[in-house]
């Protein structure tokens, strides 16, 4: 069952902190409150790819140096609130909601974009809009631009919307999950898919074989 | 020394040791790029810091769980020897100094641009113009770094701020960047000179009948510390103590500390915090070291009403902004974002709900409210932005509430990833402090009230 505005606004206002969502800063909750969702605001901190001097990512190669890799080659860029990020025609950056957002344990999430911004080819997400129980942070976004011109995006701006479904209690959070990589992050997480212990094994099975 | 001052000391060294080792890694990259040899160096260096501090765990652990809480522990055979930690932690931190001075030549490592957002906060927001303000990273415990520019670079319109290296990404270390800025204003408007003439004419004349140069320079002293604490609010105390445990000035803490403390009270910013630090720089006083005459409580009185006269309300950091700041370090605990808050509590709004006979999402279909007035309880949801101070007193807050339970952590739980596990916290901190005065300040744009 997806909540409506006054079931997410009981939940924001639940004297149970374990029920509790929390959505802070709530800047305006009239204009960004609609039937079934709450619209949330790109923050200031970007992740764009630098691509010359990478050729690919060797998945093979340990944990520790795949994260070095990652980080070499993620340029953070950060705006001020009165300065546009500029996502040109195909490119891709990662952000995160201005939003500090908690997902209490009975309910899941997901975050969608909005019309006003998908009319001008902007994709907030590329796959991953579902929020688990238990999640706290700020939500990444996966932006592209899949329009032709440039499109200047300003910290503040209400690019997506969340709304909340009605589940049975999880006994799985996300924050204690095994494996969970981006709990409580405050700002823009790269991904850290090297941490994945699929890796690991592959790279082990891969060690086996090639002795036999 | 006292425990509960020991404690605090032994933190803010151990915080500077995390710090110095997450610097160091952060510029790994380009440290590795200049000198592989280098990185390693300054890595064993920190591992080598690291391990003089583990090596006293079971005194720093017998020292911070005794049940003795004055000075006089000495007259134990056992505890003698551990009466010489603050002079070795002391020496720790003097050694961690040098270092760091490498690091401030990197250019990964650069101020954060929510400095700007602090200082414009505390001392431009109120329509004082002071010129430029700029920020340069010194390494730590140099702050001589900028003495002895020349005329031209030291003109009253260049405000030089010195902000220690290992502070960079924490907001609770920048509250010594005011110093300059207050510096200026001090002389420039004459300030001091009219606290000196009050001084010396009025109630205290007695007081000071045999003042030498060294009260003088004390009283400039106290009437900087007076006016910072005015306009940054109790985290400036904390800080205070911290920096000067740190360098080891005890006869200096016993000076500023209890003048500092009055500040407080004259400003009604209370909370058992401060109260338990208080009492601990208290305790630790030898009687007859004890606060020379010209310290008198109404001499205090008259420096803390000129920092009042030059500091108007409007500027100061208010009563009510400390409140909004305890409220917040209860939210930092929880890791939640302290950018903001509504004016209205949550059972205000329950109980508009129910007035409106909303339940479970659905309005009675005997009610008289419109499903439109929804409206109302939405918009008491509204928050409105804090301000960089409010946000880095409950910081500072949040801080001296954990400390003891981080610090309990490393020396017990987990020594041999201890200090890995405190730069992670530290570096949480950081981030949701930092993000926390990012935030706030595009709330301010989006009102319109920058």
């Amino acid at each position: 069952m997806i909540l409506n505005e006054a079931q997410i606004l009981e939940r924001l206002v639940d004297s149970d902190p374990q029920r509790r969502i929390v959505i802070t800063p709530l800047l305006k909750p009239e204009e960004q409150f609609g039937p079934t969702s709450v619209d949330l605001r790109l923050g200031t901190d970007f992740q764009v790819m630098r691509r010359t001097n990478l050729t690919h990512f060797d998945l093979m190669k340990d944990p520790e140096a795949l994260e070095r890799d990652m980080k070499q080659h993620m340029q953070c860029v950060k705006v001020k609130p009165t300065e546009p990020f500029v996502l040109h025609p195909g490119e891709f950056a990662l952000a995160s909601t201005l939003e500090y957002v908690k997902v209490p344990l009975d309910l899941s999430a997901r975050l969608e974009g909005r019309s006003t911004w998908g009319r001008l080819g902007l994709q907030i997400h590329a796959t991953a809009g579902f929020v688990d129980p238990g999640f706290r942070g700020a939500l990444t976004f996966e932006l592209s631009n899949v329009s032709n011109i440039p499109l200047p995006l300003y910290p503040g701006v209400r690019i997506s919307q969340i709304c909340f479904f009605q589940g049975v209690q999880t006994n799985l959070p996300y924050h204690k999950k095994r494996y969970s990589k981006y709990s409580g992050k405050s700002s823009t997480a790269s991904s850290a898919f090297f941490r994945d212990p699929e890796y690991s094994r592959i790279r082990a099975a891969k060690e086996q074989l090639s002795y036999q | 020394m006292q425990k509960t001052l020991l404690k605090f000391l032994v933190f803010e060294l151990i915080e500077r040791i995390a710090r110095f080792r997450l610097l160091t890694q952060v510029a790994g990259d380009e440290l590795q790029l200049q000198s592989p040899n280098l990185y390693e160096g300054l890595l064993k260096e920190s591992a080598e810091l690291e391990t003089l501090i583990l090596e006293q765990r079971s005194s720093l652990n017998y020292l911070l769980n005794s049940t003795s809480n004055g000075s006089g522990m000495a007259s134990n055979p056992r505890t003698a020897r551990q009466d010489s930690i603050p002079s070795l932690l002391q020496e720790v931190y003097s050694r961690l100094c040098s270092p760091s001075r490498v690091l401030t030549h990197l250019n990964n490592l650069q101020v954060e641009p929510e400095t700007k957002l602090f200082l414009n906060d505390a001392l431009l927001s109120h329509g004082k113009s002071f010129g430029e303000l700029s920020v340069f990273l010194i390494a730590e415990g140099d702050n001589q770094a900028f003495n002895g520019l020349s005329t031209n670079l030291s003109a009253p319109n260049i405000l030089i701020q010195q902000l220690p290296i290992l502070q960079k990404s924490n907001p609770l270390g920048w509250l010594s960047l005011c110093e300059t800025t207050i510096n200026n204003l001090m002389s420039s408007t004459g300030a001091l000179e009219a606290l000196k003439q009050e001084v010396i004419r009025g109630r205290a004349k007695k007081a000071i009948s045999s003042a030498q140069h060294s009260d003088e320079a004390l009283l400039e002293d106290l009437f900087r510390h007076a006016i910072q604490l005015r306009i940054l609010g109790p985290a400036y105390y904390f800080e205070v103590v911290a920096q000067t445990l740190l360098t080891g000035s005890i006869a200096a803490l016993k000076q500023i500390e209890s003048a500092l403390f009055f500040g407080l009270n004259h400003q009604n910013f209370i909370h058992k915090s401060l109260l338990i630090l208080h009492e601990a720089c208290e305790r630790s006083k030898n009687a007859d070291l004890d606060a020379v005459p010209i310290w008198q409580e109404d001499t205090l009185a008259i420096i803390y009403r000129a920092a009042e006269k030059l500091i108007p309300s409007k500027w100061a950091f208010s009563e009510k902004q400390w409140e909004r700041s305890i409220q917040l370090s209860e939210r930092l605990n929880q890791g939640i974002l302290v950018s903001s808050s509504a004016r209205h509590g949550l059972n205000e709004v329950q109980e508009k709900l129910i007035q409106l006979d909303f339940k479970n999402g659905i309005l009675n279909s005997q009610a008289s409210s419109s499903t439109l007035d929804i409206y109302e309880p939405l918009s008491m949801m509204t928050e409105y932005p804090h301000s960089p101070r409010e946000i880095v007193n409950a910081g500072w807050l949040h801080k001296v509430e954990r400390a003891p339970i981080w610090l309990y952590s490393l020396l017990n739980e987990e020594p041999d990833n201890g200090f890995k596990r405190l730069g992670d916290l530290l570096s949480e901190q950081d981030s949701l402090l930092l993000k926390s005065i990012e935030v706030s300040e595009v709330h301010r744009v989006l009102l319109g009230t920058v």
